[in-house]
């Protein structure tokens, strides 16, 4: 897909080639469907998952790497340039990232699903080249807006954050799957909880929360969270994965649920800042986009609390693998993909403008319809999916996977027509005129 | 130099200037996103701003753009007068606010 069109005034080098950041949400779309699909597929592994390859494990990080950190690096590469004016040093890295991440997610999901430990470590390795580009460009960038702060800057110290936690949950996914060849772990169920604690409540979770600083006010309209609140939730975040980590990696379930408890504060605050953030907006009506991403919250403090009933042993015998379905699926997955609802028609509308273009508005690029009905299927896949998992029973799994599958391709499509309408308007004659030199004029 | 007016401020506590008889904003030292941009629409949302609004900018708000479209402004930039850099916007009423699903304005 070309997007062509001249622009001015250093706007290119804050806006991507369009197909950089295009192409690590087309991936998701497709691993979104892909998780879905297995799901139903397998509904038995599913309900019974407690660990090891196979359809669960390969479903499971089909989301994690696929659909969330897949996002999560298109989003970071596009969205911070254009909301800090911080610039990537050139597009060759964020190419040369998704180069390596994209087929090493692909690689890496058959494998698991086989069980064929040298295609998951050939996987593996291309996930991991992927990762660290973007780990060096985004910290690169995240110090720079530091740098310039002249107090706390929420998005540098939760993306720096997230960054650090990736890192270790990398390390600790490396580490798990050479143990699942060479068994040299002495502690493996304690190692996977770390990689879980680290890549969902770390690094998703940090970057959720960062970005939720810059993009919630961004399509509300508002004037964000003040700098000391955000603060107090970064402290209380920052803390609670870190003890909760160390009571882990130590055995004291204490200092786990202190963790969690520290987690809960910071979010019951962060909550509370979005909250006023969207009563005192310009746009109230955020439509279906923020009642799913105000679904993940809800899944999020559900979820901190079955983390905090699992360290005691009070969450029954599917306790931890209910925790990690409403982490992974009820707050993270709902989230991100109510939050792309916006990004997509809202990047490609920058898109437009910014080659001298008349975007379709925002209710014709991303119509309530499809939305509603995606979020629909989206919240009833997620009920049916974690009542067979508490239940361990396969019937509501695969219908609960079903309904995500038919969810995930009205998801698509309705982000295919967004990039259908751009493309159009694209190619359309342009209505920009521009006098010599230093002035760029656009009519809509 | 834009003169300060008693324009009530924007976004919280960025001043309403006056140039040439329209209003415009000096948003040159303000990179906490996105209040340069809930400035902006703040400002010519409101009924007194009349049908031009300049806008001294640090960089090119290329996330301005579409909702400058949704409310029917367009815009001219140029780079700004002066040793200081940045950009200089003139947005232009061109249409009545448009009836849109998403401004809740």
């Amino acid at each position: 897909m070309s997007f062509p069109g001249s622009i001015l005034m250093g706007a290119q080098s804050q806006l991507l080639d369009p197909t950089i950041p295009y192409r690590f949400f087309a991936a998701a779309l497709v691993f979104h469907i892909l998780l879905w699909a297995l799901i139903a597929a397998f509904p038995a592994d599913i309900a019974a998952f407690g660990g090891g390859p196979g359809p669960a494990l390969a479903a499971l990080h089909s989301l994690t790497l696929g659909v969330l950190a897949m996002t999560a690096m298109g989003v970071s590469f596009q969205m911070l340039p254009v909301a800090t004016g911080m610039l990537l040093r050139g597009a060759t890295a964020p190419r040369a990232a998704s180069w390596f991440f994209i087929p090493g997610t692909a690689v890496l999901v058959w494998g698991m699903a086989t069980g064929e430990h040298p295609v998951m470590a050939l996987g593996g390795l291309g996930v991991a080249l992927g990762l660290a580009i973007y780990m060096v460009l985004v910290a690169g960038l995240l110090w720079r807006i530091l740098r310039r702060a002249v107090t706390f800057e929420p998005l540098s110290g939760f993306g720096l954050a997230a960054l650090a936690a990736l890192a270790v949950a990398l390390a600790l996914g490396l580490a798990l799957i050479v143990d699942d060849d060479h068994g040299f772990l002495h502690d493996r169920a304690g190692v996977i909880t770390l990689h879980f604690v680290a890549a969902g409540f770390g690094f998703m979770g940090m970057l959720a929360l960062g970005f939720s600083h810059i993009l919630v006010p961004l399509f509300a309209l508002s004037e964000g969270v003040p700098v000391g609140e955000s603060r107090t939730v970064f402290t209380l975040a920052v803390a609670g994965l870190l003890a909760a980590l160390a009571g882990i990696f130590l055995g004291i379930p204490l200092l786990t649920a202190a963790g969690a408890l520290s987690g809960l504060l910071g979010v019951a605050l962060h909550l509370r800042g979005m909250t006023h953030c969207l009563a005192t907006a310009m746009r109230r009506k955020l439509g279906v986009s923020i009642l799913l991403m105000r679904t993940g919250w809800f899944f999020l403090v559900a979820s901190l609390m079955l983390g905090l009933a699992t360290v005691f042993d009070l969450a029954g015998d599917r306790g931890f693998a209910l925790f990690v379905f409403v982490a992974l699926f009820g707050w993270l997955l709902t989230f991100l993909l109510g939050a792309l609802q916006r990004i997509l028609p809202f990047l490609g509308a920058m898109n437009a403008t910014s080659a001298g273009a008349t975007p379709p508005l925002m209710s014709e690029l991303a119509p309530e319809g499809p939305r509603r009905a995606h979020a629909a299927c989206h919240v009833l896949a997620l009920l049916l999916v974690a009542a067979g998992i508490t239940l361990e029973l396969p019937l509501p799994v695969r219908l609960g996977g079903l309904a995500g599958l038919f969810g995930a391709l009205i998801y698509t499509a309705f982000a295919l027509r967004v990039l259908w309408l751009i493309r159009g308007c694209l190619r359309a004659p342009k209505k920009t005129t521009e006098t010599p030199e230093t002035t760029d004029k656009e009519k809509p | 130099m834009p003169e300060t007016t008693k324009h009530k401020p924007v976004a919280g506590d960025v001043p309403v200037l006056w140039e040439a008889g329209a209003p415009c904003l000096d948003l040159r030292d303000i990179h906490t996103p996105p209040k340069p941009l809930v400035a902006i629409l703040e400002l010519i949302e409101r009924a007194e701003c009349g049908d031009t609004v300049r806008v001294l900018m640090a960089r090119d708000p290329v996330n301005l753009y579409p909702e400058l479209v949704e409310r029917g402004w367009s815009w001219t930039k140029e780079p700004a007068a002066g040793d200081d850099g940045g950009l200089r916007l003139t947005l232009t009423r061109t249409q009545p606010l448009p009836e849109s699903s998403e401004s809740g304005s």
